[in-house]
């Protein structure tokens, strides 16, 4: 779905003394916590790195280290803010060689570095808490010298071999452009060492060390009925790959929701008199360009192009005769592979098709999203599973040069808001197959605008971990911080 | 015991504003815990005021120094910084303490990694997993899965 202009934005909070994080509200009137990074590097590298740099995005630092430090800094504070804790919550971190070719990199990982459990009254019991969580309900440090989140981060980013000409920007404005935004990252991958994670796997089921997670009390299966907490190894591993059918269930959440997320979520809907069995919704993953999907909805004669050997349809190229003979006041169903999705787009729109339906030539549900940009499409486009494009095409076997009796309807279901179930839990990622390490600590990705804590960290997130831009701070209410 | 008159708050204590708002912070003061004295609060910080004598929570900079100087203390022999508290283990470890709570030390499994790998047309995919094996594989795999997560300008774009 394309980034609708969003005119929320939201400043950090106010400078805090190097070194030291702050404490102020944010919407919050009573919200203090102080989070304090320990620079771990050796003296000239990393944060200690003496390279002169100009100052950028309002991040004054002048040499690499203390921007490096300074942006770190700036994401505590944003945590700080918006956090309550009597605890020094310690960031122990440092930049490293991370893994990294010219064409890909580890960019940091953070993470809890203990959980504790039955620490304190009233909490729920045998169940695993992060430390900076268990050290705010238990009012005290459970285990005083060791940090409560550990963070490293590729000091070797942008450098020939790694990512080459891709740098982290560290100003604090998050006018990031082509670079990697280091605050947005901090501020995600903090999210996870501050609590945005369950232990129990998703792949095997299992509870760490017999014990469920808090985040087990909160997440609900659609299809079972059944909360995480109750469930059998087999029924989580079942669940982790229920897509879009693992709700959070927290109040806070659910809630704010409303208040966060738009209202309408994609769907594509097929009838007609050829349908057959194929009558009903579908999931599908939105373009980043094209006009969203909207409340009036485009309908027409689904009509697949066909302009490879082995019979499917690229669109690559501008549409033959025939294809735009089937497509024309259409709308076209193509396969992905070769080009950009956006370039087929512009092909079946210049043939004259008024939507555009692409079938993934992967295996996998719940489908992605489409990137790319092109200013000059105008019919709105749509991803489907490759399972659901097989079932589809069937249909389309009895069809005429210009007209399938496979009806498409692109449009919205304007009753559930993108990136919460029918009866408006936010959704869960839970793709099939399992995404070890993004599926379920993450929300679904058809949320709509981006959130912070989504697998994929969008371009277009704004600095916030609060509502209105941002549920992220809800969950946390509901898990106790 | 809680004192709330031994707290020590930053200069410029006031609140931060709303939104947008340039705000005066105020540091959240580090706290006892209540009806404990300093011997029998074991798992809390104490500093010897240097005025007083008498044990108090640390400061702010007096807990930075202290954790400072404690990775100092553990010396050549020991764990480097980056490796306190987490990344040596290849287990969890799990502790019973004598309060009855439960202590697991976590290991890299339980870490996120931001990943970032570049399409053939130049544009890029960010995304997160959990674990060292996790972000390796994202790393390795051009088309891997978690990379068709994406919208907006990160998206995977064919």
């Amino acid at each position: 779905m394309n980034s609708n202009e969003l005119s929320r934005f939201r400043s950090g909070v106010a400078a805090a003394v190097l070194g030291l994080g702050l404490a102020g509200a944010m919407g919050q009137a009573e919200a203090a916590a102080t989070l304090v990074i320990t620079n771990a590097n050796a003296a000239g590298v990393g944060f200690n790195d003496p390279t002169p740099v100009a100052p950028v995005g309002g991040n004054a630092g002048t040499t690499l280290g203390q921007q490096r430090l300074i942006a770190f800094q700036h994401a505590a504070n944003i945590w700080g803010a918006t956090l309550t804790s009597n605890v020094v919550i310690n960031v122990q971190a440092q930049f490293v060689p991370l893994s990294c070719t010219s064409g890909g990199a580890v960019l940091g990982s953070a993470g809890a570095t203990e959980v504790f459990s039955d620490f304190a009254p009233g909490i729920k019991p045998a169940t695993w808490y992060s430390f900076a969580l268990a050290n705010k309900l238990a009012g005290a440090d459970l285990d005083p010298g060791v940090p409560q989140i550990n963070a490293r981060f590729n000091v070797n980013l942008g450098q020939p071999g790694c990512l080459d000409g891709t740098f982290f920007y560290l100003g604090l404005d998050n006018n990031h452009g082509n670079n990697v935004d280091l605050v947005t990252v901090l501020l995600h991958e903090f999210g996870h060492g501050l609590g945005f994670q369950t232990f129990t796997s998703g792949s095997t089921g299992a509870t760490l060390a017999g014990q469920p997670s808090v985040w087990d009390h909160f997440m609900r299966d659609n299809t079972s009925g059944k909360l995480w907490v109750n469930m059998t190894d087999a029924e989580r591993v079942a669940s982790a790959i229920n897509a879009r059918n693992l709700a959070w269930t927290g109040a806070n959440v659910s809630t704010s929701l409303p208040g966060v997320l738009s209202l309408g979520t994609p769907r594509l809907s097929i009838s007609g008199p050829a349908a057959g069995p194929a009558v009903g919704d579908y999931l599908v993953g939105a373009a980043s360009f094209g006009p969203p999907l909207g409340s009036t909805p485009v309908v027409g004669q689904l009509m697949p192009v066909v302009d490879a050997l082995d019979g499917s349809g690229l669109a690559c190229t501008p549409l033959s005769a025939k294809n735009a003979l089937a497509v024309k006041g259409n709308v076209a169903l193509v396969d992905r592979g070769v080009c950009g999705f956006a370039v087929k787009a512009a092909n079946v729109q210049a043939a004259g098709a008024i939507g555009m339906i692409v079938a993934d030539n992967v295996a996998g549900s719940p489908p992605p999203g489409m990137g790319g940009t092109d200013p000059s499409i105008v019919i709105p486009s749509v991803r489907i599973t490759q399972a659901d494009g097989t079932k589809l095409k069937q249909r389309l076997k009895t069809r005429s040069r210009t007209s399938s009796g496979v009806i498409a309807n692109l449009g919205v279901n304007g009753s559930q808001y993108a990136g919460a179930d029918a009866f408006g839990r936010a959704l869960l990622y839970t793709p099939n197959p399992i995404q070890p390490g993004s599926s379920v600590s993450h929300w679904d990705t058809i949320a709509f605008p981006n959130q912070l804590m989504e697998p994929a960290i969008n371009g277009d997130l704004l600095h916030s971990v609060v509502k209105p831009a941002d549920l992220t701070f809800e969950l946390f209410k509901d898990i106790g911080w | 015991m809680s004192n709330k008159s031994d707290r020590e708050l930053s200069s410029g204590a006031a609140r931060a504003c709303r939104l947008g708002a340039a705000a005066a912070m105020s540091l959240a003061a580090l706290a006892m815990s209540t009806g404990a004295s300093a011997q029998e609060a074991s798992g809390m910080r104490v500093v010897k005021d240097p005025v007083t004598g008498l044990l108090r929570a640390p400061t702010n900079e007096e807990l930075k120094a202290q954790l400072q100087q404690e990775a100092k203390a553990r010396g050549a022999g020991a764990a480097s910084p980056s490796q306190v508290g987490i990344v040596s283990r290849t287990t969890p470890t799990l502790v019973r303490r004598a309060d009855g709570s439960r202590k697991l030390e976590l290991t890299e499994d339980s870490m996120t990694y931001s990943v970032m790998t570049r399409n053939p047309d130049g544009t890029l995919n960010m995304n997160c997993v959990t674990g060292e094996d996790s972000a390796e594989r994202a790393l390795k795999a051009r088309n891997f899965a978690a990379s068709r997560t994406v919208k907006g300008g990160s998206d995977e774009q064919q």
